[in-house]
């Protein structure tokens, strides 16, 4: 019973390994990220201030700030990265979690 | 339960209190010897005890109506009769040592067989009984040569307890010995002052030796009576380095006799410096400055430190608690000799606070004592898992003796670091504060060696009958019951200090 | 009417004592037992009461309620069931008592009424927590203990001079709104900021969390922050430099975040994000804002323990937490996954989720009061939240490349822990009302208006437009086994290699004086021994002639001061 359980439930995600349907999601999600662009002009807007009156202003905020984040991260790792035991044994960050704490269970089925 | 009818209809009972105080441990004393069986003795015992905690709960609140009782003994007015004399400050006391011996007398009740011979324990009840009295009668009396008497009566039945112990370790007959020595000493010395000071003022009555000392001018004979009282009293409450009895009397003796004596026999002796300060010599207040500031003061520090360091030195858990007595005795001291109102407050606070909480430890030590046979550190590693209520309460009590907030001990540490800042003299409360650490380590050690040390063997072994268990937990419950309301303590403490305080200032 | 006045939180420390008496299993009961009490006692308490016990000369708040103590002492409540529900397995007496004392020295800061009262339980928050880092027992631990402890002590003793200073200059402790106009209120802000993990103090957040227990963490996440946001919105509401301040905080953590490595800190980053949000609504200090500062806690403080849960069992079942070691474990840990996403969904504020309905109260308030720059701040650290917590983390740990790792699922009680979390998230995302209902003030605020939703979803997914771009050109940034140096190379590198060096140059004077330093301590101890140890003069059994002696000093001196001065 208990098998059959962690079966079902390992189906909830399997669609993730069929890259069909994942093409099919990501198109549909490309599709309602244009829906929502367009749809500024169905609605009444709410805007707070002068430049967020623009068309299809928080969709073109969202998108150049996310890409702004992750470039800027990236130049950011030039500056900041160090190896792990960068500060010895100090910081825990160079040592593996003891085992006594944890439950290392692996799952039966491969 | 306050409507004056009740007052007024009980009125002769409610008259006689003092003298009942005193009476009734005093005359089931001999009751045990003519009944003459243990059992018997014992529920008579419990009965006193249970009697004179009543009577001291139903004075303090005489006192708290009339303010002060005072009581003629036999009718004679004082000075020339005995005058029986309640205030706040002994009113206060009273409850906390018939308290103390009604508890000690339901903890008998499961550690007496274990404890003393057989054909002893009526005895021994006898002289518990007699000591009780004698105790709750130095605290009544305001009579200077009957509070000897009482301190005699006490004094003489403490040996008797002490030497008990003869029956697990025969040096508790030296222990007794010295004791005896000492306290005769003391005995002797008190009642020289005494003598002197009747020589000065031809009365025996304090109130009345108060009002004569008053109109002379400070004279040879006055200062040595106040020497010779001061050093008198000092070795029956400890004084250090006067302790040097209290240390052998408290480890050898039974656990029994020791919670009754931590608990209330210095505690007595103390109360009765501070009212032959207070009471009698506060019309020399030049000369009582002077000998608090120059003598008392440095000794009380020099016993928080010394003795608590002793304490941290010793191995075995009796040994550490007598000499933590002492150090703590040096609080009471220290909080005595600032001459404030809150320095008062503080030493009458930790009085009750400290009796409280080194009953606590003594009933948990003598609990282990009857399981292990021993108290020595080395015997009760692992404690913490084999007893756990015990450790538990043991750990409580030593928190206090810390003065951990939450505690007892915290309330009258912080009232005499209040009572240091309010001199100004920030060295004290670096002193108190030091001195506390000092306590960190030695409780620290023991809470190490039950806690954390490995013990030979894992199996809970409680020797913890019903009435020893309640007793702890009472004893812990109040403990940390005081430290959290100090409506109680503080109240009467403050109330007794600021009245001693009135004549003092008035003198000034 | 007993239990509307006992401050039921001094419960929570009864646990030390009944450590001592009871075994792991029996406690663990206790723990779940102690929190619920304490909630609903809260809930049904009359608001506005007090009580005030009278310490000596010191009239003492230790209960002050009303609705701001409300909340925060429901959510504290809530979170230290769940935390303790999350670590039901634990047999560490340790850890157990550690988190029930540190969950109630957090409601009693919250329940204080004055400075004094603050001040101890602000210092045991600090004392109890650090347990739940030393707990994991390496040498690691210990030093990241030490740091942790040093700095929150720190606050602590500058909230106390804080307090003595504002003692002196107004003659009052109470615990009360205050003006950045002296010393006394800078120290005392100064001390909340540390603790609230201002830009430049908050690096003992990031260093820590990671540190503690996989159950630890959980407990950690929930209070001291938020204790400081309390704080901060009790003593401190409408001080403009908390604008600049907390969008500050919304700020630098996102790019930290985004290139960390170990998941557990890409939390603590966005966990110091999320209260910069909190912060912004405290220096804006309209009802509005503060109100949205209280909301955004109380979800914040759900949502940030289900994502800590989340990672917490992954490490639980892995042994690691980082991002460049794990993935793809989604195959056999779906349930864990899905409560993941819904933290995941929480802290992005998609609209049915709990970040929504309490972020856009802060940002409303930002906008009304027409601080433009800052509202654009924020909207920036939203998409910011979503890159980090909303994507990062369950994609590296859940899904991403398969890492061939396939850990059990989670327990059934972090699984339970985890689901109520994830219940009480969409529960307040879908009906915000039973949550604007015990905020301090009125609420008449509709989150759920056609623009809201829009604007919200429009964001959220450009910004998903923009990751899946992204990904698919290969360009996001790799997850790298490392660390990442923070402002606190200052104080873990440069001071001390700096002091390292300068002893170098003076090695022999060093060498001198430990020599000195050491025979010192010989010295003493020798004499310490020789009067107070166990046969030393003071200490070793007397003769009595020795005794009698003493009595005979003691008196002459008496005898002889009472002559010297009298005469």
């Amino acid at each position: 019973m208990k098998n059959k359980e962690t079966n079902r439930s390992k189906n909830i995600y399997e669609w993730i390994e069929n890259p069909r349907i994942t093409r099919f999601l990501i198109l549909g999600f490309i599709i309602i990220c244009v829906g929502l662009f367009v749809s500024d002009f169905f609605y009444v807007r709410h805007p707070y201030f002068s430049i967020d009156k623009l068309f299809g202003f928080y969709g073109i905020y969202g998108f150049i700030m996310f890409t702004l984040i992750i470039f800027a991260s990236k130049a950011l790792r030039l500056l900041a990265m160090r190896t792990e035991n960068f500060y010895g044994s100090k910081a825990v960050d160079s040592e593996e979690y003891p085992n006594e704490e944890l439950d290392l269970e692996k799952k039966d089925v491969s | 339960m306050n409507s004056p009818d009740i007052i007024t209809s009980t009125k002769s009972f409610l008259d006689h209190l003092p003298v009942l105080q005193v009476l009734f441990p005093f005359a089931f004393a001999p009751l045990c010897v003519l009944f003459g069986h243990r059992k018997i003795a014992l529920y008579i015992t419990i009965s006193a005890c249970a009697l004179a905690f009543v009577i001291s709960l139903l004075l303090l609140r005489q006192v708290l109506i009339v303010g002060v009782v005072s009581y003629e003994l036999g009718g004679w007015p004082p000075p020339v009769g005995i005058e029986y004399r309640v205030d706040f400050l002994n009113a206060f006391l009273l409850v906390l040592v018939s308290g103390m011996a009604f508890l000690t007398s339901i903890y008998l009740i499961g550690t007496m067989h274990a404890e003393i011979e057989e054909d002893k324990q009526t005895l021994f009840l006898t002289c518990f009984l007699l000591c009780i009295s004698g105790l709750l009668g130095v605290l009544i009396t305001g009579d200077a040569f009957n509070l000897f008497v009482f301190l005699e009566i006490s004094s003489l039945s403490t040996y008797v307890m002490v030497a008990q112990g003869a029956n697990k370790d025969k040096r508790a007959l030296t222990a007794a010995f010295d004791y005896l020595v000492m306290g005769t000493i003391g005995a002797t010395f008190f009642v020289i002052g005494i003598g002197f000071l009747y020589a000065a003022t031809g009365t025996l009555n304090m109130y009345d030796i108060a009002e004569r000392i008053r109109e002379d001018l400070p004279n040879r004979t006055i200062q040595v009576a106040f020497a010779f009282i001061l050093v008198g009293l000092g070795l029956k409450g400890a004084l250090f380095p006067l302790h040097t009895w209290l240390p052998k009397a408290y480890s050898f003796s039974p656990t029994p006799t020791a919670v009754f004596l931590a608990s209330t026999a210095t505690k007595v002796a103390i109360y009765a410096i501070i009212r032959f300060l207070f009471s009698v010599f506060h019309s020399h207040p030049s000369m009582l400055e002077s000998v608090l500031i120059n003598i008392v003061m440095p000794l009380g520090i020099l016993a928080m430190f010394a003795a608590g360091g002793i304490a941290f030195y010793q191995r075995d858990l009796k040994r550490m608690l007598a000499f933590s007595s002492v150090s703590q005795i040096g609080y009471i001291l220290l909080g005595v000799s600032f001459m404030s109102t809150i320095g008062l407050t503080a030493a009458v606070v930790h009085l009750f606070n400290h009796g409280i909480s080194k009953a606590l430890l003594f009933v948990c030590t003598g609990i282990i004592f009857l399981s292990f046979g021993s108290s020595f550190y080395k015997n009760i590693k692992g404690l913490g898992r084999r007893m756990p209520w015990t450790s538990a309460a043991f750990l409580i009590g030593g928190l206090s003796l810390i003065g951990i907030p939450g505690t007892a001990g915290f309330i009258s540490k912080w009232l005499l670091v209040q009572a240091a800042i309010e001199q100004g003299s920030w060295l004290i409360v670096a002193a108190i504060l030091i001195s506390s650490l000092i306590a960190i380590l030695y409780v620290w050690q023991v809470t190490e060696i039950m806690y954390f040390a490995k013990s030979p063997s894992t199996e809970t072994k409680e020797y913890l009958g019903p009435s020893s268990f309640l007793i702890v937990w009472i004893l812990a419950f109040s403990t940390v019951f005081f430290g959290l309301n100090t409506s109680f303590t503080v109240e009467y403490s403050s109330k007794a200090a600021n009245l001693l305080m009135n004549n003092f200032t008035m003198e000034k | 009417m007993f239990l509307n006045i006992f401050p039921i939180f001094l419960l929570f420390f009864l646990m030390l004592p009944l450590s001592l008496i009871f075994s792991w299993k029996t406690l663990r009961i206790l723990l779940l037992a102690i929190p619920i009490l304490g909630f609903l006692q809260i809930l049904s308490m009359d608001l506005n009461t007090s009580y005030v016990i009278n310490l000596m000369n010191l009239e003492l708040q230790l209960v002050r309620f009303d609705k701001l103590t409300r909340v925060f002492g429901l959510i504290f409540c809530l979170a230290a069931f769940l935390g303790n529900l999350y670590a039901w397995h634990v047999k560490d007496k340790i850890q157990q008592v550690a988190a029930i004392m540190y969950s109630g020295s957090a409601i009693g800061a919250v329940f204080a009424g004055d400075f004094v009262t603050l001040f101890f339980f602000w210092e045991g928050t600090a004392i109890a927590s650090v347990f739940l880092i030393w707990a994991r027992r390496t040498p690691a631990a210990y030093h990241t203990g030490m740091r942790y402890l040093l700095i929150q002590i720190i606050s602590g003793l500058i909230l106390l001079m804080g307090t003595v200073l504002h003692y002196k200059y107004t003659g009052s402790i109470e615990f009360s709104k205050l003006e950045l106009d002296s010393l006394a209120s800078w120290l005392i802000f100064i001390s909340f900021g540390i603790k609230c993990a201002f830009p430049f103090l908050h690096n003992w957040l990031q260093d820590s969390y990671p540190a503690a227990t996989v159950t630890g963490t959980v407990i950690l996440s929930a209070f001291t922050t938020k204790l400081a946001v309390y704080a901060l919105a009790r003593a401190f509401p409408g001080t403009e430099i908390l604008i600049y301040i907390g969008a500050a905080m919304t700020l630098f953590p996102i790019f930290f975040a985004e290139i960390e490595n170990d998941l557990r800190r890409v939390l603590a980053y966005s966990l110091n994000n999320q209260l910069g949000f909190m912060v912004v609504g405290i220096g804006i200090g309209t009802e509005m804002a503060l109100n949205g500062t209280a909301a955004h806690a109380f979800a914040h403080i759900l949502y940030k323990a289900l994502l800590f849960m989340s990672v917490g069992a992954v490490l639980f079942r892995t042994g690691t937490s980082k991002a460049s070691e794990l993935g793809g474990l989604y195959r056999t840990m779906p349930i864990t996954a899905t409560f993941c996403l819904v933290g995941a969904a929480s802290i992005s504020a998609f609209p049915l989720f709990s970040g929504f309905v309490t972020k856009s109260l802060i940002l409303d308030a930002v906008a009304y009061k027409h601080y433009q720059l800052i509202w654009f701040i924020l909207i920036f650290a939203s998409a910011g939240v979503l890159s980090h917590s909303g994507i990062k983390v369950p994609f590296f740990a859940f899904f991403s490349h398969d890492s061939g790792l396939r850990p059990k699922e989670a327990p059934f009680h972090m699984l339970m822990a985890m689901g109520l979390t994830s219940a009480l998230c969409i529960i307040i995302g879908i009906t915000p009302g039973l949550l604007y209902e015990y905020l301090p003030f009125e609420v008449s605020y509709k989150p759920y208006s056609t623009y809201h939703v829009i604007n919200q979803l429009q964001l959220l997914c450009f910004a998903i437009l923009s990751f899946i771009i992204i990904k698919w050109l290969n360009l996001l940034p790799q997850e790298i086994r490392s660390i990442n140096i923070d402002f606190d190379i200052i104080y873990r590198k440069v001071i001390p290699d700096f002091f390292k060096h300068m002893l170098g140059k003076f090695e022999v004077i060093i060498k001198i004086i430990s020599v000195v330093k050491l025979t010192l301590i010989e010295i003493i101890i020798s004499l310490l021994d020789k009067f107070i140890g166990s046969d030393g003069r003071i200490s070793r059994i007397w003769s009595t002639g020795n005794m009698v002696l003493w009595i005979a000093i003691v008196l002459s001196l008496i005898l002889v001061l009472n002559y010297s001065t009298n005469i």
